[in-house]
């Protein structure tokens, strides 16, 4: 809830203009371990992007599950406070995954990332565990929210308080897009959420997607797609993943999109 | 609108560096003028699109060559602008805009798929993928007649698009030998400009397309009803106009009769048995987990997933 509503909105109730859409493609890849997930219910909209690692099927398992629990636990429970609730998901599918085992009872060692929103009365609260990503485009300018908790992220860090050298960091380069928190790690801690709801104005738009995205299309080429459909959204969906099998510079991966629209 | 330095040949719009005659197509640059009132040649509109040369206009529409400097991609721009900013030029500015969305969500595989259309201060713009120069006209030109046989299979998918386009009832508005363009080994219609209803384009376009269609199909073309002021009741009463005989010559190598005499003999395919492309559905939800959260008990007011 928003703070500026807490006092005059005693209940949480839906808001009507909000329009959502999917798009998701396999690329080039033989497997889809992206999952996706757009509900809206009288209590709000959540909507959720996971995207899968791990084994012949243990990503897929593991996006799924995580996108079946969270959808699950959302429309059979009375949610007090939404961000504890995305919280305490977080690190309940995070112990979910870690359990999941193949036909013969091994360990899958599966993971997924986790990027869920949930909108109620024009406010966002949000998660995100891994690389996938979520951004708000608002006035023709997109920003994204959310980090790619990867060993870039932490390379970054490092190398900023000076704790290696540029020698160092240029050494360690090649690990960057490894995932250094995601659901299936056990005992996830790191993780972005927002410290209070945003207020979404007229016109915005909310995206969740996946890394196959804006690993292929850079952030001007998602805002021109998305402005050049303002017709359609659905269209602008499809095209973002269209795109970002047609750009790619090498083998495309799974590629999934939500666009939420505040209209 | 502003210049950029970058230089690209005019035509086809490939980064030439330094050279004056393009590598790729031959275009010289430096022998170049764009018509007086039309956007010059590097002038970046609407701070994305480097604009290239015209490749057609008629006075209120225009269309240029273009490179996307965003999308890092070739482009065919089509503008409307008369000039004005009365009633009449809203209105068929509106009508542009329509048109475009309409088809942009159609994706026809005989049309170039259109990117976007928006509207600026004083017109409106369509960015279309960018199909060659080559044109129906200049091919057969040079090539001389083709046969029948080639010319049933290249222009029998253009007419399955003239077709949809009437469906949604559209009007192409410009068609013509030049408005065909070459995509490889398929033939696209270019320019459509969304101005049917105009007065000054109206009467032709609309005998042409019912010729060219009717006899194709033995049947007249669904030209909507606001359209159609004569007293025309069927193909046979219709006159030929010169564009129409141009386009059957080149369409059948023959005249109308002949043409017609080619349908009855050798049994045109009919529109539904060509292969059009398979339109993207939207994601709709699995019945599976619709009743899922039914049954919890639950109004869920939407849903979409990728859950089975």
């Amino acid at each position: 809830m928003c703070p500026e509503n807490e006092s005059s909105i005693p209940t949480r109730r839906f808001d009507p203009e909000m329009k959502y859409y999917a798009s998701s493609i396999v690329g080039t890849r033989k497997y889809q371990q992206d999952s996706y997930a757009c509900i809206e219910t009288p209590e709000g909209i959540l909507a959720v992007v996971c995207d899968g690692m791990g084994g012949l099927e243990g990503g897929e398992r593991a996006s799924a599950l995580a996108v079946r629990t969270l959808v699950e636990d959302y429309i059979s429970g009375s949610i007090a406070d939404i961000r504890k609730f995305l919280r305490n998901e977080a690190i309940r599918i995070d112990s979910m995954v870690t359990k999941l085992c193949d036909g013969s009872g091994r360990p899958l060692g599966a993971g997924t990332t986790l990027a869920a929103v949930w909108i109620d009365n024009g406010c966002m609260d949000w998660i995100s565990v891994g690389d996938s990503k979520i951004y708000v485009i608002r006035n023709n300018t997109i920003q994204c929210i959310v980090r790619e908790h990867n060993y870039r992220m932490m390379l970054n860090d490092m190398y900023m308080k000076g704790e290696i050298t540029l020698e160092q960091y240029r050494g360690e380069e090649h690990k960057a897009e490894a995932l250094i928190s995601f659901l299936g790690i056990g005992n996830v801690s790191l993780m972005d959420e927002n410290e209070a709801p945003l207020q979404l104005m007229q016109g915005d738009m909310i995206l969740l997607c996946s890394d196959g995205l804006y690993k292929s299309l850079s952030e001007q080429m998602i805002l021109a797609i998305i402005s050049d459909n303002y017709f359609d959204m659905q269209r602008a969906a499809d095209e973002l993943t269209d795109a970002a099998l047609r750009y790619a510079a090498k083998g495309q991966d799974n590629t999934t999109v939500i666009i939420l629209n505040y209209v | 609108m502003s210049m950029e330095p970058e230089k690209y040949c005019l035509s086809c719009m490939q980064s030439i560096g330094a050279e004056d005659i393009c590598p790729f197509c031959g275009f010289k640059r430096s022998g170049y003028t764009a018509p007086i009132g039309l956007m010059k040649p590097d002038t970046l509109f609407e701070s994305r699109y480097h604009v290239g040369a015209v490749r057609m206009s008629d006075g209120v529409f225009s269309s240029y060559s273009a490179y996307d400097k965003i999308m890092k991609r070739r482009v065919t721009l089509r503008v409307f602008g008369d000039g004005n900013t009365d009633y009449e030029h809203f209105s068929r500015r509106g009508r542009f805009l329509d048109t475009y969305k309409k088809l942009a969500l159609m994706e026809m595989v005989s049309f170039p798929k259109v990117y976007t259309c928006k509207a600026f201060e004083s017109g409106a713009y369509a960015v279309c993928e960018y199909v060659s120069e080559t044109t129906l006209a200049k091919e057969i030109a040079g090539n001389g007649r083709m046969s029948f046989e080639d010319a049933k299979s290249l222009l029998l998918p253009v007419i399955v698009t003239l077709k949809l386009m009437h469906d949604e009832r559209l009007v192409h508005g410009c068609v013509s030998a030049e408005a065909v363009r070459r995509r490889d080994k398929t033939l696209v219609l270019c320019d459509a400009s969304g101005s049917a209803a105009d007065k000054f384009a109206a009467d032709d376009v609309r005998e042409f397309l019912r010729l060219f269609v009717g006899v194709m199909y033995g049947s007249p073309t669904p030209v909507p009803l606001e359209f159609i002021k004569g007293a025309f009741t069927s193909r046979n009463e219709l006159s030929l106009p010169d564009d129409a005989l141009e386009c059957f010559v080149t369409a059948f190598g023959s005249s109308e009769v002949e043409a017609t005499s080619d349908f009855v003999l050798r049994k045109l395919y009919h529109c539904s048995d060509i292969a059009l492309g398979v339109k993207r559905q939207p994601a709709k939800p699995p019945e599976s987990v619709i009743s899922y959260a039914v049954s919890e008990g639950v109004k869920v007011k939407g849903l979409i997933t990728s859950l089975v």
